[in-house]
């Protein structure tokens, strides 16, 4: 992952949008895949993907030095990310969607057939994944960055604007949850 | 119920972040319990599974980026108007449309009723009776008239004028 150059980022906050693509190639690899993760599914996470840059070509100008680049895009994304899925679910209801819905979000639950030894590898991701989807918002977000994203704490603190110390109880906590959801497999 | 209890620690024995008693709790059981060791070596194995292959991100979200950065640019006071527009789209879902229906039906029929009482004072004519007349005095013959004055009568358990 890597950092814009100084010239470059002064360029693009004056509207050049050769320079903004720039930051876009830059960036967009981790933006789409932790909307991606956020958001379970690639249609969302373009969406999201596009309003991230979009959000980020408008207010650049207002854009800190004090903080990388990298942390204030991850930021816009995360909270870009959860935005749209409390959104969606709302759209969801609005439009009495629930009605039809079958509950996408659960794990799929018949531990008789399928133990975990006998899934196939591409199935115990999604197994993950799905649990990983049921935690709550702050343990998602961290695990989410820790775990597929690789970003060490004190970044992951930065982009959730939290302690340390708060990123590990997240951490730990979603650790705890996601042992108890796989139970059963 | 051990059996659960450890296996509902195992992410976090794996990554050792147990204390020191529970991990040597976790590990004791571990020994002894083929079902839980069993258990651990599929999570683990699922837990460490190599990273997923990083997401690319679709190529068209450039271009459609950049169409939307010259649109922006053409016009931004233009544009964000249009686009703050774009999210009260839900407005016209279906259950907020179902409900502003339901809402105007009340406040029509309650509204309408309580006007034409306060309109005619002390005679008590209805709301629906005022509607009959409007809509067939001029058009039809009376004893459209008085039908449909006696259905809106009985609709509401009220005498009506002769
Ligand atoms: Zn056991």
């Amino acid at each position: 992952m890597q950092d814009i150059s100084d010239d470059i980022l002064k360029q693009a906050s004056k509207g050049d949008i050769q320079a903004f693509e720039e930051i876009y190639k830059a960036f967009s690899g981790f933006v789409y895949s932790s909307a991606f993760r956020i958001s379970g599914n690639s249609e969302d996470a373009q969406e999201i993907t596009q309003d991230v840059f979009f959000t980020a070509y408008k207010s650049l100008k207002e854009f800190r030095a004090e903080s990388k680049l990298s942390t204030w895009l991850y930021r816009i994304a995360v909270n870009k990310a959860l935005n749209f899925q409390r959104k969606k679910k709302l759209n969801q209801w609005l439009s009495l969607d629930f009605l039809l819905e079958n509950k996408p979000d659960e794990i799929p639950h018949s531990p008789a057939y399928n133990p975990l030894k006998e899934l196939e590898k591409s199935e115990l991701e999604r197994i993950v994944q799905k649990a990983i989807n049921t935690l709550p918002d702050n343990q998602r977000v961290a695990i989410i960055l820790s775990r597929y994203e690789a970003l060490p704490y004190e970044e992951i603190a930065k982009i959730m604007k939290c302690s340390i110390s708060s990123v590990e109880s997240y951490l730990f906590r979603a650790k705890q949850n996601l042992s108890k959801k796989l139970i059963d497999y | 119920m051990e059996h659960k209890n450890i296996k509902g620690k195992l992410l976090l024995y794996i990554d050792n972040e147990l204390s020191q008693p529970e991990m040597m709790e976790v590990k004791t059981h571990i020994d002894v319990c083929a079902d839980c060791r069993e258990h651990l070596t599929v999570i683990s194995g699922l837990w460490r599974l190599e990273k997923v292959q990083k997401q690319e991100a679709p190529r068209y979200i450039w271009t459609r980026l950049a169409a939307e950065i010259k649109e922006y640019e053409h016009n931004p006071v233009l544009f964000d108007i249009f686009y703050s527009r774009k999210k009260f789209a839900y407005i016209f879902q279906p259950a907020v449309m179902v409900i502003l229906v339901f809402i105007s039906v009340l406040t029509g029929y309650f509204g309408g009723n309580f006007l034409s009482r306060e309109i005619n004072g002390n005679q008590v004519i209805s709301n629906n009776e005022q509607v009959a007349r409007v809509f067939y005095l001029d058009r039809l013959e009376t004893e459209h008239i008085s039908n449909a004055m006696t259905i809106a009568s009985n609709e509401n358990g009220e005498e009506i004028l002769p």
